[in-house]
């Protein structure tokens, strides 16, 4: 059952899947060679100077990347469910409310994953080119906390769109964009580092958000 | 699991109300609060005050004169001798003291420490300049230096270890006593300024080292072996936390060092002698140093939410007048009090004290615990007579667990748990 329905929704999303996997590794790609362009017209002293004492982070322009593709998931994979109300034929397997929503959401996040590594890879390698391990190391924490806002967008669309009630709907909106917004306070390289672990723990915890709404969906909740 | 999710929600509604609904607070509540700027007379011999009330700024002494202008920059002749040189009102000399304007532009100092320049993210590289390239100005180098476990040095343009150059300063390291790693690091890698003074660098003992590249070669020492004799006990039980460097054209200052127990220390002179500032209240973490000097005296002052402290020090370092005020912190305003006693308690995610995110709760007063309790009691109430309505037989110990949520926020988070119970979804 658990292989069913990862596969059903790999059918239901793969276009779509596609189409993310292909915007992100052309965002990524565009990173690279403005990365590449940096360095042409610049001194790497200068770039070097600029990344540590100044904080300028050069790749900032895609910090919100990650957290759209999370939400255009999250509406693909969970509106079409609900507006039809098919989500009830899913809720009435054998397998439990719970655990055929989980099953959905893990789908979701496995595609999501895959959508951001290569990303990430890409970045890493043509970086790795410029600057020493110390700057990777730097250059992939900054950027994790992006990466974890995308996953918790997508977790809080999934919540969101799958409340039957529209009052809800409003209040879980606000909710979600205010709990979005602690994941991009940083205007520093690192900032986050005291708390990544915590943010880490957060975001999958935020996991079990859209289960409540699939219970109450399962309830008839507004309808 | 409902029960869980619910448990979740109202905590994390909590985290989120107790972030954005006192910023929202004092965004309507904010107002202007400045400390003042300090100044010492070398005149008069008193202190001096720049203060903000409301949107004006006045200038008054430390009995609460009022003084207009050109009458405090008649007093304070060495922080504004440029005007009075303008004006042709700069005295000759003060207290025997000839006021050349050369010597009043090259003896100034000027240093201001925030605590988030302390405990900051940064990267392990920094340029190693060349002290005496034989060059009128100051060039970048080619490469940085990374110095941890060992030292070494990374050619930014083609991202490759130069290995010679990292063997030549490993063994100069070794040959000056220096034990890896590193802990504490300060230079000012920047070409912006007269000289350059190197780096001083904590080992893994806490002892200080005073590193500098001239023509291209390690030149590293232990402080204490070039200090006075008197002055080897300090630097030998010094445990510095940071090292703050900042080229000034009287070469007088080498750094200013802060050390674990918050106390701030000059390393002065051609001997580094460590003279201790004798400001007694200072927090590292919390307050702002700043030091003005000038060719008669130095001024620190330490300046935090709740009070401002200064001392000033003659050109030799002796201690000539000190003053402390004690400011009325946020937390003290009405629109503060107010605050404590609204919200039970106030998360922020940044804070003065760090260049780390973090969480950084602030807990309310006592009202607010009261206005917990009856917001608790009420709530309690009003369960009770929706009971009696609704006659719940079975149901009972299920929904008494479902309501746990919704009673720990009111008891916890006070107004932030009353609206996330008519906010979020009810317990069935």
């Amino acid at each position: 059952m658990f292989k069913s329905l990862l596969y059903k929704e790999w059918i239901k999303l793969r276009i779509y899947w596609l189409l993310l996997f292909i915007v992100n590794l052309a965002f990524c790609g565009f990173l690279c060679l403005r990365l590449r362009h940096v360095f042409r017209i610049n001194e790497a002293m200068a770039v070097w100077s600029n990344w540590i004492f100044k904080g300028y982070l050069f790749y900032r322009i895609c910090e919100y990347v990650p957290l759209l593709l999370g939400v255009v998931l999250g509406c693909l994979q969970f509106f079409p469910e609900t507006l039809s109300k098919r989500l009830r034929l899913v809720l009435h397997l054998p397998l439990g409310e719970s655990r055929a929503a989980s099953i959905h959401l893990v789908a979701g996040l496995l595609m999501l994953a895959t959508v951001y590594l290569p990303g990430l890879a890409l970045i890493a390698v043509s970086s790795s080119f410029y600057f020493p391990p110390d700057f990777q190391a730097n250059l992939l924490l900054t950027y994790t906390p992006w990466l974890l806002g995308g996953l918790a967008a997508y977790l809080l669309t999934a919540f969101t769109v799958l409340e039957p009630t529209w009052r809800l709907r409003v209040v879980y909106l606000l909710f979600s964009a205010a709990l979005l917004r602690l994941f991009f306070l940083e205007d520093f390289y690192n900032s986050y580092l005291r708390i990544m672990l915590s943010l880490t723990i957060c975001t999958s915890l935020l996991f079990v958000f859209p289960l409540l709404s699939t219970y109450r969906f399962g309830k008839g909740y507004g309808s | 699991m409902k029960n869980f999710a619910r448990t979740l929600l109202f905590a994390s509604g909590l985290v989120l109300l107790a972030h954005y609904l006192p910023a929202g607070y004092w965004l309507l509540a904010t107002k202007l609060r400045r400390p003042p700027i300090v100044y010492y007379s070398c005149t008069e011999k008193e202190f001096m005050f720049f203060r903000y009330t409301n949107l004006t700024a006045i200038r008054m002494d430390a009995h609460g004169k009022v003084y207009e202008r050109e009458e405090f920059e008649r007093i304070l002749p060495l922080d504004h001798w440029m005007q009075l040189l303008r004006d042709g009102k700069l005295p000759d000399a003060i207290g025997g003291v000839t006021l050349a304007p050369e010597a009043l532009r090259r003896e100034r100092l000027s240093f201001r420490i925030k605590p988030t320049m302390i405990d900051t993210p940064s990267v392990n590289l920094t340029p190693l300049l060349d002290a005496d390239t034989g060059r009128v100005r100051l060039e970048m180098p080619e490469d940085f230096m990374r110095l941890g476990s060992t030292i070494e040095f990374i050619h930014a343009q083609t991202n490759v270890l130069e290995r010679e150059k990292s063997a030549l300063y490993q063994s100069a390291f070794k040959a000056a006593g220096f034990v890896f790693p590193a802990t504490v690091m300060g230079g000012n890698p920047s070409t912006m300024k007269p000289y350059d003074e190197g780096y001083f660098v904590a080992d893994a003992t806490g002892a200080t080292f005073h590193l500098h590249q001239l023509r291209g070669k390690p030149d590293i020492r232990r402080v204490s072996s070039l200090a006075s004799p008197e002055d080897k006990p300090k630097w030998e039980a010094l445990k510095p936390i940071y090292f703050h460097v900042q080229e000034q054209d009287t070469r007088e200052v080498h750094t200013i060092i802060i050390d674990k127990s918050n106390q701030a220390w000059f390393v002065v002179g051609k001997n580094y002698r460590l003279v201790k500032i004798p400001l007694q209240r200072y927090d590292s973490a919390r307050m702002s140093l700043v030091v003005r000097g000038d060719l008669i005296n130095r001024l620190i002052s330490a300046t935090g939410d709740d009070s401002v402290e200064a001392v000033v020090l003659n050109r030799d370092y002796g201690l000539v007048d000190r003053y402390t005020e004690r400011l009325v912190s946020r937390a003290a305003t009405p629109a503060g009090k107010l605050a404590r006693a609204i919200f039970p308690f106030t998360l922020r995610f940044e804070d003065v004290s760090s260049g780390y995110l973090g969480v950084f709760p602030e807990y309310g007063s006592r009202i607010a615990l009261l206005v917990n309790g009856g917001l608790l009691a009420l709530m309690l109430v009003w369960l009770g007579s929706r009971r009696k309505k609704q006659k719940l037989g079975k149901q009972k110990a299920e929904i008494r667990c479902g309501m746990l949520p919704d009673i720990l926020a009111v008891a916890i988070g006070g107004v932030y748990g009353v609206a996330l119970v008519f906010l979020l979804p009810k317990a069935d």
